[in-house]
Order: C-alpha cells, then structure tokens, then sequence
C-alpha cells in the first residue's frame, strides 16, 4: 500500500512539468478515452441489423438512388439480398417495369426500368410544347434502383417459374412456391436460351425462341410440372424461326407469337401445328412504329416512340388508370401522367417489355 | 378479465405496477407468464425507466385491440400523436426497446415512422440525425453521385 502511494507521488512530481504541454494533454485524452467506460452512441447502424433492414424495407425503391449517397454501409444495406428478404416478408414488393432494347452503338441488348421520381406532382405532357422534366424515366439496368437482371416469371398453380433474361443463354429454369423466397432448379430445358419468352397453357409452360444451339430441332419447348418433363415441339420452319419474341398469348386455345420481323406465328398445341399468323392485332394509330401496353399495377400503361426534334426517337410512356361507370357497360381511362422517358437512336430496335413484383 | 397486477422494473431500478393484460402485450413477459404463472415482479435488464414508461403507455392505449373500424381509426390517430412526441434519439432508443421487449405494434409502428422520415430527408440530414458516419472516399462518393445523377438532374430528357 505505502509503495503505491510513493509511485503515485512520484508519478506525479515527473508528470508534472509535462501537464501544459500539448502532447500530454493528448495522451491523457486518448487514454481516457479507451479506458473510461462511455455508452456507446446510439445511431441508426448500431441498431441490430433486423431492425435496420425492417425500416429500410419499408422506404419505396424509387427513393433508394438518393439514399444510397448516404454512406458505402448504408448502400450495400440497400443493395443487399437481406433487404429482398424482408420485403417479401414485410409485403412491400413493388411491381417494376422493364424493356429491353437493342442500341445501335451496343453488341447487346440492353434493359431499363421505369422509375418514377417521387413525391412530383406528374403532368401529362402531350398536349404541351415543353421536352419531358426527367420526372419519369426508363432507367439502365443495373442500377441503385433495381440491380440486377429481371427473371421472366410464368406462374403455374402455386409455382412460380423464372426465366433467364441475360444476355448469355442458359438451359436453367428456377422455381419457387408463391409463398416462399426459397429457389430451386426445375429440369434444365432441352437446349440453352437467351431471353426466351414463354406461355401458360393448359398447366404446361411453352418456351420459345432465344435458342443458341440446333435451332431447327428445339427452336420451342414444352415443360409439364406434372411429369417434370421437357419435350421439343415441332420445328416452325426457318422462316417462322424469329430471332426475337415480343410475346406470347393464348387465343381461343392458341398460341400467338408477336415477333419483333415481317410476320407473327401461331402454334395449334392440339394438332401440333405451326402457321403465319396477322401481324398482331395493336396497331398505333399516332404515327408510331413501336407501341407497347402493359398492366402496370392495376393502370394502363401504354409505351410508343415518335421522331423528337433531333431526329432521335423519344419513347413516350403514359399510366391511365381506368374506371367503369357503374350501370353501363363503359370504361374510362384518366391520363395520370404522360411524358417522355427515353430518347435513343432512330435506328433503336424495341425487343420486349417485362413486368414483375421484386 | 384479470385485474393481477404486475410490476416491472427498468435497468435503472424503476419500477411500474401495471395490469397483467397491460403486461402481456410486452411478449417477453408474456412468455416468462407463461412459464412460472407466479411471478409479479419482472426485471427487465435492456430497457430504462423513461423508455419503458412509452412503452407502457403504447401497451395500455393498445390493450384491447377493437375489430370495429372506428375505434382502428382511433387508434391510428392515438398513434400518430404518440410518435411526434419524440425525437429520432428517443425513437432509435423505443424500437430497440420494442425489439427486446418483443411488442410487435410498436415495433412496426416506429419502423414505418422511421422510415417515413430517411425517404423525406436529404442525404446529408440523415447522415446528421440518424448518425451515420459517411464511409465514402471523396473519390467513391463523386462515383455514387455520378451513377446515380439521373435521379437528380431536372429538365433533361433521359437518354441511356
């Protein structure tokens, strides 16, 4: 006892002459700081990360490129598969528009997402002179508001099937139950295919087109869930081959292909038959060469290009919401907004949409 | 319905005589109510008394949780009211507390708060209020900024 009591005199005695000298100061400083038991700051970070991804997951995507200036964390926070997760769980998935396009300055396709600037009050800009304000815009995937490479979904009963939409071709198909995140591999499909596009018929999935490899034999494919068995259909001919699907649709128990070249198909899966079919039945009546129409959550959505000033194309988009009037058999479209969302090279090809809940 | 009264006490040594139904909205208390039914003081270690107070009164306000649309509305405005009483310090330091206690309705109801708030805030404002230390370089911060540019430029026509 007596001994510590003289090292502390003489600590005290040496230390002494030192203590208005800034160095000391800052050593006393740093070692009050690393032994003295201070609570730690509470901050939003600091919260468990449960916690953080159950607020986050509650903020719309469209506000994500704003927060992902915050901080490199709070980026991969937003960026993370986690936050997928708890969306599913917490039920706030969105539902995003998608096109591919191919640019004439690009080898590949290339694919956007609408976004929608929000808390803005959206105009329809049709009737005014003034270009679009950026309030609305087909936005390049990946992205800080959606980042990465959208599945083609087709649902089956309670499955949900997904498609590659990348540019390389894959044999894989994906599956999960509508009520779980979880994927797993269905049966690989008989060849690889790159941006295939496909249809539900009869509880059988008919995929088409997007072939890398012996086109003339699997140029389209049938799955049954039931068997988990993929079998190649007849072969179209080479010149019903397209190299580039807009869509599939059953009509009157047939399927309709809308290509992106000269002629549409029609496949008969009854009589396992192929014909060419009228070029599809959407026709732009406003001077357009491309239109597209999607349901956007409930709301028309239509998407058409025009020649803009410079002689590029703007691709104009415009969400209706539509309304029956109760006793007649009438339904009317409000414009919410209407604007330009792109403006790309004249020699632009648009190739599909895609819709899909993330 | 019981009218057994239970006391709970703060890490800071205060303690609140509420009613058992009032008590068993906390879950954590819930399921040690369920294990050893006599019980009627509860120690809760993670939670200061002034905390604790909010997120008792929460529990009394939501004690029996009405079907009927009006008193929903009711509640809804109640809750609204309760969450501008505080500022962000007290409603990081609510949630964490509505996370250990387990009271699924606060938890939620702080989360939507809070997350009402980053979406309106500016970058810089939530790094100020919510404490986050903005970890970007210089240079991976003009990047970011440069990616994401879209989502802020005005007047332009977007172009790919």
């Amino acid at each position: 006892m007596i001994n510590c009591s003289w090292i502390f005199v003489w600590l005290f005695v040496v230390l002494v002459p030192f203590s208005k000298r800034a160095w000391f100061k800052n050593l006393v400083a740093l070692l009050y700081k690393t032994f003295s038991r201070k609570e730690k700051k509470l901050t939003f970070l600091s919260l468990p990360d449960e916690i953080i991804l159950n607020c986050l997951a509650r903020i719309s995507r469209s506000h994500y490129p704003k927060l992902s200036l915050v901080s490199k964390t709070f980026r991969s926070l937003l960026m993370s598969h986690k936050l997928n997760v708890e969306r599913f769980h917490l039920k706030t998935t969105e539902t995003f528009f998608h096109v591919c396009l191919k640019l004439p300055d690009r080898p590949s396709p290339s694919m956007f997402t609408l976004w929608i600037k929000p808390g803005q009050i959206l105009m329809n800009q049709l009737e005014k002179k003034e270009r679009s304000t950026g309030d609305t815009r087909l936005v390049q995937i990946p992205s800080s508001y959606y980042n990465k490479v959208p599945l083609y979904v087709i649902t089956v009963g309670s499955e949900l099937y997904g498609l590659s939409q990348r540019n390389d071709p894959s044999s894989n198909m994906l599956v999960r139950n509508k009520e779980f995140l979880f994927c797993r591999n269905s049966p690989n499909m008989i060849v690889a295919r790159a941006k295939a596009r496909a249809v539900v018929f009869y509880g059988k999935i008919y995929v088409m087109g997007g072939c890398a490899a012996n086109e003339s034999a699997n140029w389209g494919e049938v799955f049954d869930p039931k068997t988990q068995i993929w079998e190649a259909l007849p072969d179209p001919g080479p010149e019903l081959r397209f190299s580039s699907i807009r869509g599939i649709e059953v009509i009157e128990g047939k399927l309709y292909i809308r290509s992106n070249e000269e002629k549409d198909s029609v496949y008969d899966p009854k009589e396992g038959k192929w014909d060419v079919a009228k070029k599809s039945h959407l026709q732009c009546m406003i001077g357009c060469e491309m239109i597209e129409i999607a349901n956007y959550g409930g709301k028309l959505l239509i998407l058409w290009d025009k020649i803009g000033p410079s002689q590029e194309k703007d691709i104009w988009c415009a969400v209706i919401a539509l309304e029956k009037r109760d006793g007649i058999d009438e339904v009317w479209g409000k414009i919410e907004w209407a604007s330009i969302v792109l403006t790309v090279p004249c020699s632009y090809v648009f190739l599909y949409s895609l819709l899909n809940r993330w | 319905m019981s009218s057994n009264k239970i006391v709970l006490t703060s890490s800071d040594g205060e303690s609140f005589e509420v009613e058992e139904v009032v008590a068993r909205k906390l879950q954590i208390v819930g399921h040690m109510l369920e294990d050893d039914c006599v019980i009627n003081e509860i120690p809760l270690q993670n939670v200061t008394g002034d905390i604790l107070s909010m997120v008792i009164e929460y529990c009394k306000t939501h004690v029996d949780e009405e079907e009927s649309e009006e008193a929903q509305t009711k509640l809804k405005t109640w809750d609204e009211e309760f969450m501008k009483k505080f500022d962000i310090k007290t409603l990081l330091q609510i949630i964490l507390a509505a996370n250990y206690l387990n009271v699924k309705g606060l938890l939620d109801l702080v989360s939507q708060t809070i997350a009402d708030t980053i979406k309106d805030y500016t970058p810089e404002q939530i790094r100020e209020v919510f404490g986050v230390e903005n970890d970007y370089t210089e240079e991976e911060e003009a990047e970011v900024r440069k990616e994401n540019a879209w989502a802020f430029d005005e007047a332009d026509t977007p172009k790919p």
